[in-house]
């Protein structure tokens, strides 16, 4: 960047005036700095853009030049006037992208896949959480939702799982530095880890310039281990280099969110065997069939007498027994999602800026879930000498969720004793009366329900005395310092300091039916990452025909996390939680540090435009194993090829631009801190006796530390090819990969005589292979009317090559040794096992003498979570100033075990089994002499008794969806009629997400959304618990500018 | 400027180099080796060992029809997976922790310590051998090794033998310092005598198979250090807070809670206490709560009260409700759902829970009822020591007459149990309703114990004189499955117990599955073929119907 120092004015002979505008938007770029080539004259656009310059005679040229822009140099000639517009700096050239290490790069040279998503695919939608906003939107890329509850977690997998037990969440990379994604939920799936969020929710999507994904590893290969399961590079605003007019926006969105559910019945009542009663299950008679005033209060047969005895206006009086059609639904409300944001930006000659500020404020559909987030950045771009410029930006997010408690059910309760607000709720009975009836006893607070044993808590009284509360504060920054040391020769040191806290609540009252006495816990963390990376980087220009730039840098990266949990039960007081209202409180606190150091190289050299050669390396040495150990290389190198270029014979209508690149690239994952030696396991309260008396223990952990422990290795091959067909209106970019890992760190379950349960230990292979491809076809270009359609398709196969050390198999998630995810040797993946119905030689399931399915003794293969493929189709439609976009998407296969349908099916809820109950029905199977099944059974006994709350394998189901995901439709008021108003720019949109989807081989009334993730973020997948549906989200923005 | 900026990097770059290293492998938040505490790791072991009771005893109670055991199928009832918790408590936490601590406390002559873990060891090792038959020992608890074979059963059972020998040695020498232990709070001559009667089991145990038994128990007999006395019985004892931690015994915990539920008794059992003997057993009220004094009448709470008993059911064979006031739990190998009658099914009682004295009140559970969970688990009680006495007398002809021995344990059972009951806050509760209803609990156990000798002197066999003892023994065994599963398999007895529901339930189970843990785990250890396999001890023929 050039520096504009100016002295006084010679002859004055020639006089030149403009305005001078972004490239883009054509707004006004004020403090421009414009210069006579080889003169020390120059000047400074005015605030409106405006310069005015004279220039002595022999001038030939103009050099106009601003922080963040592409500088140009226009000849004079005879001009007078010279209008000019400036480019952003990385988006001077089409198809530039952001690469690792945040260098922007011509995509053409680059031997590897990078996606890259402009604002307009994430800006103005109805989801706070940036990972929910892209999903379906990248190629490789596959992003699912733990919950439709607002603030829960998001799962992101780009290319597969490609660590049994290690993380395989990718790097998120902000401005430059890393930010820290975590999920830092309390508890597993069934200790109440399903509300937490995963902390890239503290980013604002309508604060992003731009969005790179890097897939592959040749791609990642500067970021060392830390890239091995993709990058994510976020660029803000506030952190973007482009140039920055002087302008105000402003916009504000109003979204509704709504919850899906599923057609409940309105024949049958709650009972079993067609008989009335107050069950769990709604397998009772036809309503018609119950006499009116044949059926007491519920309450009349509480066990608990001194509950009964609270109500004595309910006890033994006549129940209105009748369809409560509207329970559920009642329990859900439509949610508002507001979201506002301002945006300004500005600058001078030498510094500019960029300050937003953003504040979405969510309700969910349960009552008592909202998410409220403020952002607020300030960006700064700072030419601090001729030679050295500054960038930096601050951004800093709060983020408050509030939720009901969330933990997995199985359609009985919850699971594990971790109270779960949507445990119950999705199969209430149709004759109970939940709006009606009190939820709590005037006498004590308790929870009171339908069931005579009052062990279902009631879901209403959950709403009022449960919450989880998560309150983050976040600061994070990046900062940039680059100096040109000599020509073609730059130093760029960056610091980034991420740092936050994030302050957890489990807030339950006494009373319930989980934590009978009450519950309390606080989670306090902290998590701070300090980044800094120097990067010396060179470029030589041979000839016309090959050009070098080279570079190398160093990375010192220094993660803390800290948490002090502090539980309390036996409440003392109700409604009131503070640690101190509670008998008991027992509290922990966990450190936890790691430091990365890395050096690394890349040598990039492009023969005649049309050949480029990238290789790369990246020496790591970090803080998490021994020190035989720590130290590790790994290259890369990729190669990119334009035969268009190269034979210019080749280029034709037909064929307008070919690429081929292939790369190869390598990586490792190192474990996560403390693996490499034993420690014993410390109880201070492990005993109280009789008399009181307490008693501390010691015992040796069960996991065995493991001093060998070394990094898995990562090698990963892709080959593309990259095409513009047919006048441009066809674009494709297919990419086909084989990642292998090898010497896994496997947190390894070991057989207990070993005298340890698990180690962490390098074992075993893991091959994914897949199809990434995007297609772009624009069926009509016009001025008027443009119709774009972009395709995205991919494939990943997850294969579990072998295990070795003896295993046969590795639980990667769900129920210790039962129903869950596993990885074994030549199946794929997180392959399902769980109880199966026990078969005989030729299938047939094997029939008790009572008529029931019997079960095997161990649990079996149910079926491969892993989707064939997804697809998404976006269409793009624009008219004058209207713009049309819907996108479909569609995942085929994949198994999936859903509670939901368990659950609602089992207990004979939904409009799916309004059949005649009353007839009988036989197990189609043989008896266990080999006989065909005689035994007639009622409905109730196959559906709840059998099928589907028997075992596992009646809820496994094929998880195909086709989605309508987002459609919008929005209207800028042209220019034209802008230019009398002081707006630059005036947008109206509607949009929605969600809107419409059906999972293919689900019953049709169960509505079901295969988008859900039983088992939380992490490694495991194909699970649904009742966690929360899915929901609709619409509703419109409202954007100015001026 | 440039100087000044240049000067900052370095400033910059170079605190960080500094403070950022690599040094950072101990993990700061765990105790290590080297400064952990003997007692503290002896607390652990204990209370994992009664842990390890506990669980083996449900399994043996419930294959025994002393609990309900709630699957169709003998082969579903112990699956491989459902066998994890054990095995990982038994090597993972007992025996690698009895491994650390013998060096450590012999290293400080704590005597009573590696006594007392070696004692655990060696009942741990001996009841793994029972449940499983060969078990890993010469490989285990190896860090280098992850795959350890098996050793035979009786090289186990010698090595457990060995323990209890060594441990013997451990009490009799003298400690630099006594151990608060769970048991006998430092009685070394208590501890000896649990010794020595553990001895007893394993030897009685096994006499199928060892035609040396005889003696060598003849050889404690004469020695007369076995538990004889109620203040010596090796019993684990609960206590009654319930967080921080959940203390309590764990039935209760599972069982008194608003909302009930927990363990099904089974019919079977109960019906041999109420109707077994043509009147009540004087401990049924102290061995079971009933939260209603009436039977349902609703198949909304109990489905099979209108069904037909299975045919395959003896006429004289109790099903579905065991009496008509209000007992019932479940029958054997009943897999059905579970209705509403969490506080309405019949409980566990005082005895050894910690629960409710059934004194006719009919109430459902709730927390901190009764004895609050305050209980015990009869791990080897003064009655079982005379029931062994009796049986091994019987059939082995060792010292003593087996009727006098059965009497002997009747009573002490009777005085084990009462003794309990009434040490607890349930005492108050027992009184005013024996004086309210004017029992003599002396008159009681004399009634009983009349009817047993009648039984046991109309046995005409020695097979039937056996069934009486067996039959005795198993209603004194309630809270310990161990004891019970073992006779059942040694002799058969008590005969006719209850079939399951199913008629083909498949074979008994006479060694239960290896867990999933091993054998997916290992591959040194192939899976048993089915869950018919005796163990070495079992000598009793394949064709032996349970």
């Amino acid at each position: 960047m050039v520096c504009s120092c100016w002295l006084s004015v010679y002859a004055q002979q020639k006089k030149i005036t403009g305005k001078i505008t972004t490239a883009d938007g054509g707004s006004e770029l004020p403090g421009v700095s414009v210069i006579a080539k080889g003169t020390s004259i120059g000047t400074n656009s005015g605030s409106d853009g405006t310069y005015s310059i004279s220039v002595p005679s022999g001038t030939t040229s103009l050099i106009y030049s601003f922080v963040g822009s592409v500088t140009q140099e226009i000849v004079i000639g005879n001009q007078s006037v010279i209008d000019v517009k400036l480019a952003d700096d990385t988006k001077s050239l089409q198809e530039v992208v952001v690469t690792a290490q945040g260098i922007a790069r011509e995509k053409r040279a680059l031997g590897y896949a990078v996606a890259n998503i402009d604002k307009k695919l994430i800006e103005d939608r109805p989801q706070a959480d940036i990972g929910r906003t892209l999903q379906g939107k990248i190629p490789g890329v596959n992003i699912t939702s733990t919950s439709g509850v607002s603030g829960t977690g998001t799962n992101i997998i780009i290319r597969g799982y490609s660590s049994i037990t290690g993380s395989n969440q990718p790097l998120f990379v902000v401005d430059g530095v890393p930010f820290n994604s975590n999920t830092n939920s309390r508890g597993g799936f069934t200790g109440g880890g399903q509300s937490a969020s995963s902390r890239f929710l503290d980013l604002d999507p309508n604060g992003i310039e731009n969005i790179s994904v890097l897939k592959g590893l040749a791609a990642t290969v500067l970021y060392g281990d830390q890239g091995r399961n993709g990058v994510i590079l976020v660029t803000t605003k506030n952190g973007t280099q482009k140039n920055r007019p002087t302008e105000v926006s402003v916009s504000q969105s109003i979204f509704t969110n709504q919850v899906h559910l599923p057609d409940y019945t309105s024949i049958y009542a709650g009972g079993f065997q067609q008989a009335p009663g107050y069950f769990f299950s709604n397998w009772g008679p036809n309503f018609n069939e119950v006499p009116a005033g044949s059926q007491l209060h519920p309450f009349t047969y509480l066990t608990n007498a001194s509950l009964k005895a609270a109500f004595p206006e309910l006890v033994g009086t006549v129940y209105d027994f009748r369809p409560y059609s509207d329970n559920v639904e009642k329990f859900f409300r439509k949610g508002i999602i507001s979201n506002s944001s301002l945006n300004i930006s500005g600058g001078g000659e030498k510094v500019s800026y960029n300050a937003s500020v953003g504040y979405n404020n969510e309700q969910g559909y349960i009552p008592g879930n909202n998410l409220k987030k403020l952002n607020i950045g300030m960006g700064i771009n700072a030419q601090l000498s001729k030679k050295v410029s500054l960038i930096t930006s601050f951004n800093f997010a709060n983020t408050d969720q509030v939720s009901p408690p969330l933990s997995a059910g199985q359609g009985n309760n919850t699971l594990g004793g971790f109270p779960s607000i949507l445990a119950n709720v999705m199969y209430t009975p149709l004759s109970v009366d939940l709006w009606g009836m009190p939820f709590e006893s005037p006498v004590d607070n308790r929870s009171v329900y339908f069931r005579s044993g009052n062990d279902i808590p009631n879901p209403r009284w959950m709403l009022k005395y449960y919450s989880n509360t998560g309150k983050v504060n976040r600061l994070f920054n990046s900062t940039s310092l680059r100096a040109e040391l000599a020509k073609d020769l730059t130093l760029l040191y960056r610091v980034g300091l991420d740092t936050y806290t994030e302050n957890q609540e489990y807030k339950y009252n006494k009373g319930g039916v989980d934590f009978v006495n009450g519950w309390y816990s606080t989670n306090d963390i902290s998590n701070t990452i300090w980044d800094n990376s120097l990067i010396l980087s060179y470029n030589k220009v041979v000839s016309d025909k090959l050009s070098f730039s080279g570079k190398v840098g160093g990375n010192l990266r220094n993660d803390r996390f800290r948490s002090v949990t502090t539980t309390s039960d036996n409440q003392l007081a109700f409604g009131l939680m503070r640690h101190s209202n509670f008998i008991s409180t027992v509290a922990t606190n966990y450190e936890e540090e790691q430091t990365r150091m890395g050096v690394y190289g890349e040598i990039t050299a492009d023969f005649g435009n049309y050949l480029f050669l990238n290789a790369a390396g990246r020496n790591d040495w970090t803080s998490t194993v021994e020190k035989d150990n720590r130290k590790i290389f790994y290259p890369s190198g990729s190669v990119s090829f334009v035969p268009t270029s190269a034979f210019p014979g080749l280029e034709s209508e037909v064929i307008n631009f070919l690429k081929i690149r292939a790369g190869l690239g390598t990586s490792a994952g190192f474990p996560g801190p403390y693996n490499t030696r034993n420690i014993l396991n410390q109880v201070a309260r492990g005993f109280v006796d009789k008399s009181g008396t307490v008693s501390s223990t010691h015992s040796v952990s069960d996991v065995l530390g493991n001093p060998n422990l070394k990094p898995e290795l990562l090698t990963e091959y892709e080959l593309g090819l990259e095409s513009k067909l047919l006048n441009n209106k066809i674009g494709v970019d297919f990419t086909v990969y084989r990642r292998d890992t090898r010497d896994l760190i496997t947190a390894t379950p070991l057989d207990p005589s070993t005298g340890y349960t698990s180690t962490t230990i390098n074992v075993g292979k893991l091959r994914n292979e897949g199809i990434e491809l995007g297609l772009t076809i624009n069926p009509i270009t016009g001025e008027r009317f443009n119709w774009e359609m972009n395709l995205n398709y991919t494939r990943n196969v997850a294969l579990v090559k072998e295990l070795g050390g003896g295993l046969e198999e590795v639980q990667v998630a769900g129920f210790g040794g039962g129903l869950g995810n596993y990885a074994i040797p030549g199946k794929p993946f997180n392959i399902i096992k769980g109880t199966a119905i026990r078969r005989d030689a030729n299938g047939n399931p094997i029939i008790g003498s009572n008529g029931y399915l019997l079960s095997d003794a161990s649990p079996a293969i149910l079926g491969d979570p892993n989707p064939a493929f997804t697809s998404a189709l976006i269409n793009t439609f624009r008219y004058r100033g209207i713009t049309l976009t819907f996108m479909i998407d569609y995942r085929h296969g994949g198994a999936m075990y859903s509670t939901t349908a368990g659950a609602l099916l089992g207990r004979g809820l939904t409009k799916d089994l309004d059949f005649d109950r009353a007839q009988s029905l036989i197990f189609p199977g043989v008896m266990q002499d080999g006989q065909p099944n005689t035994t007639q059974i009622t409905a109730s006994n196959v559906y709840f008794d059998n099928y589907y709350f028997f075992g596992d394998e009646g809820r496994m189901y094929d998880a195909s969806t086709i989605r309508l995901r987002e459609a919008s439709i929005s209207y800028s008021i042209p220019k034209k009629i802008l230019t009398k108003m002081p707006f630059k720019g005036i947008s109206l949109s509607f949009s929605g997400n969600n809107i419409w989807y059906k999972a293919l081989h689900f019953e049709k009334h169960l509505n079901f959304d295969t988008d859900n993730l039983g088992l939380g973020v992490g490694n495991g997948m194909g699970f649904e618990f009742l966690t929360g549906p899915s929901s609709r989200r619409m509703g419109g923005t409202l954007k100015l500018s001026f | 400027m440039i100087r000044k900026i240049k000067i900052m990097w370095l400033a910059i770059f170079a605190l960080c180099v500094t403070s950022c290293k690599l040094e950072l492998l101990d993990n700061p938040n765990a105790v290590t080796t080297s400064n952990t505490n003997v007692n503290f790791l002896l607390n652990r072991i204990q209370l994992n060992y009664a842990s390890f009771f506990n669980s083996t005893s449900d399994i043996g109670m419930r294959l025994t029809r002393m609990l309900n055991q709630g699957s169709a199928l003998y082969e579903n009832a112990y699956s491989p997976s459902g066998g994890d918790g054990l095995w990982t408590n038994s090597y993972a936490n007992i025996l690698i922790d009895v491994q650390t601590l013998i060096p450590l406390a012999e290293a400080s002559n704590l005597q009573m310590h590696a006594g007392i873990a070696r004692l655990s060891r060696g009942y741990v090792l001996a009841t793994l051998v029972d449940y499983y038959g060969d078990v890993p020992l010469s490989e285990a608890l190896n860090s280098s090794n992850f795959n350890p074979g098996v050793d035979p059963a009786t090289t186990v059972y010698a090595a457990a033998m060995k323990d209890i020998d060594d441990a013997i040695l451990n009490f009799a020498a003298t400690s630099s310092a006594v151990p608060a232990d769970f048991f006998y709070a430092g009685n070394a001559d208590s501890w000896t005598r649990a010794a020595k009667t553990m001895k007893l089991k394993l030897l009685f145990t096994k006499r199928l198979s060892d035609n040396t038994a005889a003696a060598a128990i003849n050889a404690l007999i004469a020695e007369d250090k076995l538990i004889k006395t109620g203040t010596q019985n090796f019993t684990f004892k609960y206590g009654t807070s319930l967080s921080n931690p959940d203390s309590r015994h764990p039935k209760y915990g599972g069982q008194y809670s608003p909302t009930g539920g927990g363990d099904y008794q089974a019919n079977f059992y109960m019906w041999h206490l109420y109707a077994g003997k043509g009147f009540p057993d004087p401990r049924i009220r102290f061995y079971m709560y009933r939260q209603t004094l009436t039977n349902t009448t609703t198949t909304n709470e109990l489905s099979c009260i209108n069904n037909q008993k299975p045919s395959h059911y003896a006429s004289d064979m109790v099903f579905c409700v065991p009496t008509s006031v209000g007992y019932w739990g479940r029958d054997h190998l009943s897999n059905e759902g579970i209705p509403p009658d969490g506080l309405r099914r019949t409980a566990w009682g005082l005895y050894p829970a910690g629960g409710l004295y059934d004194n006719d009140a009919g109430k459902p559970v709730a927390q901190g009822v009764g004895a609050g969970g305050g209980g015990i688990l009869p791990i080897m009680m003064s009655s079982f020591v005379d029931f062994m006495l009796a049986e091994s007398a019987l059939t082995i002809s060792t010292t003593g007459d087996p009727r006098v021995l059965l009497e002997s344990a009747v009573r002490k059972s009777m005085t084990d149990v009462r003794n309990f009951a009434t040490s607890t806050i349930e005492n108050a509760s027992i009184t005013s309703f024996e004086t309210n209803k004017a029992i003599v609990w002396s008159q009681e156990v004399n009634q009983y114990v009349t009817k047993v000798l009648a039984l046991y002197d109309a046995a005409a066999t020695t097979d039937a004189k056996l069934d009486v003892i067996a039959r005795e023994y198993w209603l004194a065994l309630y809270g310990n499955g161990v004891e019970s599963y073992n006779m059942y398999r040694r002799t058969g007895k008590p005969s006719k117990m209850q079939p399951a529901l199913e008629v083909n339930p498949g074979g008994f189970v006479r060694s239960l599955y290896y867990p999933a843990a091993v054998v997916n785990r290992n591959s040194a250890v192939l899976q048993k073929p089915n869950v018919t396999q005796p163990v070495f001890w079992d000598k009793n023929p394949a064709t032996l119907t349970f």
